[in-house]
């Protein structure tokens, strides 16, 4: 009594512990999370979770806004500095005609007064060029050495300077004099190009007609680029920045500008780095969605196929836009900026990178997040077993507790199960077995008892090998006689006992062995 | 239980494993750069081979040439020296450069280039010319690995030299040997009025092949020897410089050629390249002219002893997979009939055995330009008769030979003005005091 007051106690000071309901929400938030991360998993299979196409396309946006500065920058420096050599040389132009008392027209057939206005104008474009991000600088200016030839409306006097071996962004190679009077160069020190020529072939430089023609007031007005064209004999490619020049009476009388060479552009403009790839640069006119390769320029193209021919489809996308060239794909962004090109075409700078390395960062993206959500699916699966195992050991704890009658049986630290346990013990204590018997049973166990005082010893003996659990195959063996006299016993034994059949007799037995009273029948009805 | 975990972890690194296999790699090419001299600033047949690789070979392994520079052997020297020895504003090195072995003595460290055994089984060395691997090897390593091969050959404007020779008499077998030569040049300045005759592509060569082909050491173990033999080379090749027949300006030795301005030079056989058979005048007209190829002139009493030239590559050590890029290119350009092809794009010789023997014959069979036709022939010619004198390994060479070519045109350039103020009794003083003025400037 005073063990069940501990007990009871005991349950009482557990009250603070933990309730079966609370275990059971956090049972059901653990599936609830494995379920989520299941449609997780799922969703990131499927790549429907994937954020790399728009932060991709805000990388693309960001760097392309850099080209495109950069781009608008160089154009913009260097059409000033083509402005100001226009001016120059204007201005050196008129003061060397002034100062002989000659018109324009008489250096046509002059080869030396054109060497020796040439020669005066080496150390203007020598500095025009130093102080420019170009690769060579020139002027032209609408007369010949001689009139006679029949090339002679197209050839046209002028110094064009350039870097002939340039290896690097900072112009450091060799100034050679690829167009100009021999003896100007030799004036001044400078070693003729392997493909020197003596005038400007102006049929090679589109656009040259448009500023010859051009009527305006602000020089600006008359700028613009020639798309690239190739290097006479050379193996390589240029864009030309073409700037009227004028006399004192504004007649435009010839061109001027700079050179930006495809190796000097590639030089200039490296690619950049990002966790999608090496942005490239390009600096194409445009035609409708296609961008003319053949005419643009291209910054570095290291770690890409990509080469200034043919031309490339663009296809606008909501993130970025695609760009199709010879079968491979780039991605990127684009945007027309401001420039005039001799053909009318806009022009546009063009950030991207071959699709091979977004894809492959989107891959491992989607390779992060299906591993992240397996992780997680995988942790709360075996949350949810260890929780359904420490919560259901001491359920299955607590009803062996209640069902064995244990006095000293331990608390399982869930409110709901120990109460259970303690009622149980508190009703078994409250009433004893005996007096639990039912009558009706009472009198059915105490008439069967009567009843064995009509057995023979022998069918006793058979009585109790059946309640030891031993079959007629056995007890015949045991008794030394036969199956069939078994059998005969059995019917006496129904017959006295008042049960049908074998199955009944084992059922009374097994009730009175759990009354405690199987002894009694067995020794024929008395202690 | 314990099965059902196993099975979900089996099936969950499957899943894992396929989606990585799904998953592309970046694929991108490797890019190695590349500076060269073939082409220059003209068209590159260089250029033009590492186009095909790259839409080739290149495609198919994942390597792309990239040119970054073609020019000279002297800007590439320059541009190797700044860049190693990180000069501000100097380029990076490139993967590939070409180069003399000066350049290579005059590293800072020679280790930085790799070495070609380690890349090349012994069965493909053989098959390379061995005085070509030889000469590519500084201090046991093989550095520069042999591409094409030049000599120096006479290169004669024909339609110029037939106008002087149907006045004078001049018979182009003259200029078999130096003195002829020098005596021509000094003809024709009289005959047309003061213009040179003839242009040297590197006076230091002149005078080192001339001086070791008259029997003589041309350097000594302070630099150059100025011997006798020097003083025999000197007189024929100043005279003419002081009477105006010899070309004292810089630059390349096909300029005067261009302008009119010469009508004979001695040069690489590979600048045939940069020769134009079209001679453009100072009021624009232009000539459509003929250039023939002779063997190197030589002199009475020489030796027929004759500079080989020509770059070999070198390659910059970085990472093993950049390299083996380097080593797939190069075996691929110097496999021997492409090798011929390119070397006889450009008036030069192959560098492989097999490319000599198998397929330059009949390349130059093919030729139809005459004026690589002329060269090959002069080519040839050179090749049968001529013993091939190769430099020697001086860590000095490179400023020796600078120093001389300065100096020497610029003396002779001031002895010429002194020749024209003072007339023609003042030559044969200023013959002796211009070659001891030079001396004296290399403290002899």
């Amino acid at each position: 009594m005073l063990r069940l007051s501990r007990r009871l106690s005991k349950t009482d000071s557990s009250a603070g512990n933990r309730s079966i309901g609370g275990s059971l929400a956090l049972y059901w938030l653990c599936m609830v999370l494995a379920m989520l991360a299941a449609a997780l998993l799922l969703l990131s299979v499927t790549g429907v979770l994937s954020r790399t196409a728009r932060q991709f396309g805000e990388t693309a946006a960001l760097q392309q806004s850099n080209t495109a500065a950069l781009f608008t920058a160089q154009m913009d420096a260097l059409a000033a500095q083509g402005i100001e050599l226009s001016e120059t040389v204007g201005g050196e132009l008129e003061r060397f005609l002034a100062h002989r008392g000659l018109s324009f027209d008489a250096l046509n057939d002059d080869p030396a007064l054109i060497a020796e206005l040439e020669s005066l104008m080496i150390p203007t474009l020598e500095t025009a060029m130093a102080g420019s991000t170009c690769s060579g600088v020139y002027f032209c200016l609408d007369a010949t050495a001689n009139t006679t030839l029949p090339e002679s409306k197209t050839s046209r006097m002028g110094v064009y300077l350039r870097y002939s071996s340039l290896c690097s962004a900072h112009p450091s190679g060799t100034t050679a004099y690829f167009r100009g009077a021999v003896d100007a160069a030799r004036e001044n020190g400078l070693q003729l190009h392997n493909r020197w020529n003596l005038e400007l072939d102006t049929s090679l430089v589109p656009g040259y007609r448009q500023v010859m023609a051009w009527e305006g007031e602000r020089l600006s007005g008359g700028c613009l680029w020639t798309g690239r064209v190739p290097l006479l004999d050379t193996w390589e490619s240029v864009t030309l920045l073409c700037v009227p020049v004028r006399d004192g009476n504004g007649t435009v009388r010839g061109v001027c500008g700079m050179e930006l060479s495809e190796l000097y552009f590639g030089l200039s403009h490296s690619t950049v780095p990002s966790s999608y790839g090496s942005f490239l640069m390009l600096l194409a006119p445009m035609n409708g969605d296609t961008l003319l390769l053949d005419k643009a320029m291209l910054g570095s193209t290291e770690g890409t196929d990509l080469s200034a021919s043919g031309e490339m489809r663009i296809r606008s996308g909501r993130d970025y836009d695609t760009f199709i060239w010879n079968d491979t794909t780039y991605l990127g962004k684009y945007q027309i900026i401001p420039g005039r090109l001799a053909d009318g075409y806009p022009l546009a700078a063009v950030t991207l990178i071959p699709e091979s390395g977004y894809r492959h960062r989107a891959q491992t993206a989607r390779i992060g997040w299906i591993l992240g959500s397996l992780g997680f699916l995988a942790g709360m699966l075996v949350l949810a077993a260890a929780l359904s195992r420490r919560f259901a050991t001491p359920i299955t704890q607590g009803l062996a507790a209640a069902r064995s009658q244990a006095q000293d049986w331990q608390p399982t630290g869930i409110r709901e199960i120990d109460e259970l346990t303690a009622y149980f013990h508190s009703r078994l204590r409250e009433s004893p077995p005996e007096a639990a018997l039912p009558r009706q049973v009472e009198s059915l166990v105490s008439e069967l008892i009567d009843r064995a005082k009509g057995l023979t010893g022998t069918e006793r003996v058979i009585l109790r090998y059946y309640a030891e659990g031993y079959a007629v195959k056995d007890i015949s063996g045991l008794l030394f006689i036969s199956v069939g006299t078994v059998k005969g016993h059995n019917s006496h034994i129904y017959s006295k006992l008042g049960v049908d059949s074998y199955d009944s007799l084992k059922a009374y037995l097994d009730v009175l062995r759990r009354c405690e009273r199987l002894e009694e029948l067995l020794q024929g009805g008395g202690k | 239980m314990k099965k059902r975990i196993f099975l979900l972890a089996a099936l969950a690194a499957g899943l894992v494993l396929c989606l990585a296999a799904c998953g592309e790699t970046n694929g991108d090419p490797v890019t190695v750069t590349l500076w060269h001299v073939y082409g220059g600033e003209v068209n590159s047949p260089m250029n033009a081979l590492v186009d095909e690789f790259n839409r080739t070979v290149g495609q198919e392994q994942g390597i792309r040439v990239r040119v970054d520079s073609v020019s000279n052997s002297g800007i590439i020297h320059e541009s190797v020296l700044a860049a190693a020895y990180k000069d501000p504003g100097a380029p990076e090195l490139p993967d590939l450069f070409v180069s003399y072995p000066k350049t290579v003595l005059a590293l800072p460290d020679e280790n930085i280039l790799a070495d070609y055994r380690d890349y090349f089984t012994d069965e493909e060395l053989e098959g390379y010319l061995p005085e070509f691997v030889e000469e590519g090897t500084i201090h046991d390593r093989l550095v520069i690995l042999p591409l094409a091969k030049s000599t120096e050959i006479l290169f004669v404007n024909k339609t110029a030299f037939d106008r002087f020779a149907a006045e004078t008499g001049a018979s182009l077998d003259e200029l078999a040997t130096w003195e002829g030569l020098y005596t021509m040049a000094e003809r024709y300045a009289d005959w047309s009025g003061g213009k040179c005759f003839f242009v040297h592509d590197c006076h230091f060569n002149y005078f080192q092949v001339g001086v070791e082909s008259l029997g003589e050491d041309f350097f000594d173990k302070n630099g150059i020897a100025f011997g006798p033999k020097f003083a025999y080379a000197w007189e024929p090749y100043a005279r003419a410089a002081l009477t105006g027949g010899l070309w004292l300006g810089s630059g390349y030795a096909t300029e005067p050629l261009r302008t009119g301005d010469v009508i004979a030079s001695v040069a690489s056989s590979a600048s045939v390249l940069y020769y134009s058979d079209v001679v453009t005048y100072e009021d624009n007209r232009t000539e459509q002219v003929e250039i023939v190829s002779l063997p190197c002139p030589i002199f009475e009493d020489g030796e027929k002893l004759v500079m080989q030239r020509g770059v070999g590559v070198c390659t910059v050590k970085s990472t093993p997979e950049r390299e083996k890029a380097c080593m797939t290119f190069l075996k691929w350009l110097t496999e021997p009939e492409r090798n011929v092809d390119f070397v006889t794009s450009l008036g030069y010789m192959p560098v492989t055995k097999e490319g000599f023997d198998r397929y330059l014959p009949a390349a130059i069979e093919t030729l139809s330009d005459p004026m690589y036709v002329s060269l090959y022939e002069a080519f040839l010619k050179t090749r049968q008769d001529y013993t091939f004198y190769v430099p020697p390994q001086r860590e000095d060479y490179l400023n020796l030979e600078t120093h001389f070519e300065k100096a020497v045109r610029l003396r002779l350039a001031a002895g010429r003005a002194q020749y024209l103020e003072q007339g023609a009794d003042a030559l044969e003083p200023l013959l002796r005091t211009v070659r001891e003025e030079l001396q004296k400037s290399y403290g002899k």
